[in-house]
């Protein structure tokens, strides 16, 4: 399992692939199988965390009256966070969106 | 100068005209128009001095955002064509944009032409939308129905993901140079993997921004992939041309950025039933083997185990008892003859033997005896009745010699040649062939032969019967 966080995605899912077809070969044994089996769904829960990894973040981009934007003191563009819905009520109100 | 059939000619009016007029917009006012049952549009174009026949076929309606109508003011594209047959030329609308907007319809498509000129809608240009956008960056209003619609897509379809909104004007005074600008703020910061850039539908006017040369530059120049979503599925922006990819809804953008994963979900749900199910087989075919096995009647029962061994031992004391039992018998039998041997030995019993041979012997030789004298006796009976049969013979044999022999003396006795020692003669015909019985059988002077004891004598008859004479 220590090993499993050094594989790739692509890695992990072309492995999958893999044991899928020789699993329906029907050609392994019991003990193999078991095996693959094991590591198939290793894999799988790999690549659906590496899948679902990204933090869901919604962010805005902070600008001033010349769209330009501000940044930090590391010299990133300040964002804020953003929540759509704050917005569309403010649109109903607004008439010139 | 050659003469041209009418043919000739029109063929040249039609390849001159079709090639010089291929790709044509043409503004003016419908009349006349019909539409055939065919679906097919025929209508003529004009303006205060001249008017074009027209031709709208059906596959081209579908685009129209309406039906035309008598008196639309329009701009249409299309092409020249020539109908031989009739010997008019006629446009062939293939678009058909209703005025009102006509100016800057024509601004737009002229601006199409000198952007496409330049390259900036060059399919080879274009960059391959990511599979995996890490983060997303989103250039539309923050008020608009866009980036809610993203938003609803993105949440119910990846779990996980990072947007960046750039919040701008999409519409109005300045809001092209604010799009422009956003677009290149992310390309400077290198803020996302993808971009969407876009706004809701409305009219051509309120879609102008993304008409802007401005936008449509910054969005070509983009190094990060631009996804277009610019108003509704029929709307078709400048935007959509220099972008990457158009998308024909913000949701479908949205959709396309997750397209990869949810696929990939998919798949990984897929794997995980797929694996199970095998796995499951494979279970379930190593337990009935399993099962199987254990039906075995060598696992039900000891006794098919042992019964071919108990078969075996059975079989291996069958035999002993056999070998043993003809050893046996073979003994037996030896003891017997040798115990018939002394019997025969015993004197009381060999001289019964004797006796007996004796007996057999003394017997045959009286039997012999009496077969001898037998014969010997039947031997003398035999000899005389010999005798007798040769006695009687032997005198039979004497009378018939005897009588024979008186028989030979009277036959010699009657021979007339012995006749002739006693006197008398035969007489011949001269020729000796007949005897002569009779003198009547004679002529005169007939010569005759007469037979003698010691001769012949030749004669003549000399006188015949009353004559009686013979000499």
């Amino acid at each position: 399992m220590s090993n499993d966080v050094t594989i790739t995605f692509e890695s992990a899912y072309s492995r999958l692939e893999e044991i899928l077809e020789l699993m329906n070969t029907g050609k392994i044994s019991l003990e193999d199988s078991l095996g693959l089996y094991e590591e198939a769904d290793r894999l799988i829960v790999l690549c659906n965390t590496k899948l679902n990894q990204a933090e869901k973040k919604i962010e805005m981009l902070i600008k001033n009256r010349d769209s330009d934007l501000s940044f930090t003191e590391a010299g990133t563009p300040q964002t804020q966070d953003f929540s759509p819905n704050v917005y569309s009520t403010l649109a109903n109100r607004d008439p010139l969106s | 100068m050659k003469a041209l059939s009418v043919t000739e000619l029109t063929l040249q009016i039609k390849k001159q005209l079709e090639t010089g007029f291929a790709s044509l917009l043409v503004q003016g006012e419908i009349s006349n128009i019909k539409l055939q049952s065919s679906g097919h549009y025929y209508f003529t174009l004009k303006d205060p001095s001249s008017q074009i026949s027209a031709v709208l076929f059906k596959g081209q309606t579908r685009h129209l955002s309406r039906a035309p109508k008598e008196g639309d003011k329009v701009v249409v594209q299309g092409e020249l064509s020539v109908y031989a047959p009739r010997g008019n030329y006629q446009l062939i609308v293939k678009s058909i944009d209703f005025l009102g907007v006509g100016t800057l319809l024509l601004k737009l498509h002229a601006l199409k032409e000198k952007l496409q000129l330049q390259g900036l809608f060059d399919p080879s240009q274009k960059k391959a939308i990511p599979k995996f956008p890490k983060t997303i960056g989103v250039v539309t209003s923050p008020t608009g129905a866009v980036i809610q619609d993203i938003l609803q897509i993105l949440e119910r379809r990846a779990k996980g993901f990072h947007l960046i909104l750039n919040p701008v004007k999409v519409q109005g005074e300045g809001a092209a140079e604010e799009i422009a600008k956003a677009i290149d703020q992310f390309n400077q910061h290198n803020l996302c993997d993808v971009m969407i850039v876009g706004r809701g539908g409305g009219s051509l006017e309120d879609l102008w921004a993304f008409n802007e040369e401005i936008v449509v530059r910054a969005i070509a120049s983009s190094k990060i992939p631009v996804i277009s979503a610019v108003g509704h599925e029929t709307d078709i922006s400048l935007s959509d041309f220099a972008a990457d990819l158009r998308a024909p809804t913000p949701s479908a953008a949205a959709e396309i950025c997750t397209a990869e994963k949810v696929q990939q979900q998919a798949f990984l749900q897929r794997s995980t039933s797929q694996l199970q199910f095998a796995i499951q087989s494979k279970l379930q075919t190593a337990k009935r083997q399993l099962k199987t096995f254990q039906r075995h009647p060598y696992l039900t029962s000891s006794s098919h185990i042992l019964s071919s061994r108990w078969q075996d031992i059975d079989e291996i004391r069958q035999k002993a008892d056999q070998t043993l039992h003809s050893f046996i018998m073979q003994k037996k039998f030896h003891l017997d003859a040798k115990k018939e041997q002394t019997l025969l030995l015993n004197p009381v019993h060999q001289i019964t033997i004797f006796k007996k041979k004796f007996d057999l012997f003394d017997k045959s030789i009286g039997n012999a005896l009496k077969n001898k004298i037998n014969t010997h006796k039947k031997n003398v009976l035999a000899a005389n009745l010999q005798k007798r049969i040769d006695q009687s013979m032997w005198t039979t044999l004497q009378s018939k010699n005897q009588s024979l022999q008186r028989l030979l003396a009277h036959l010699t006795a009657l021979n007339p040649k012995n006749l002739l020692t006693k006197g008398y003669c035969i007489l011949f015909s001269e020729k000796k062939d007949s005897v002569i019985l009779h003198a009547k059988d004679t002529t005169l002077n007939q010569k005759l032969c007469i037979l003698m004891q010691d001769g012949e004598l030749e004669v003549e008859v000399q006188k015949k019967p009353c004559q009686t004479t013979l000499q």
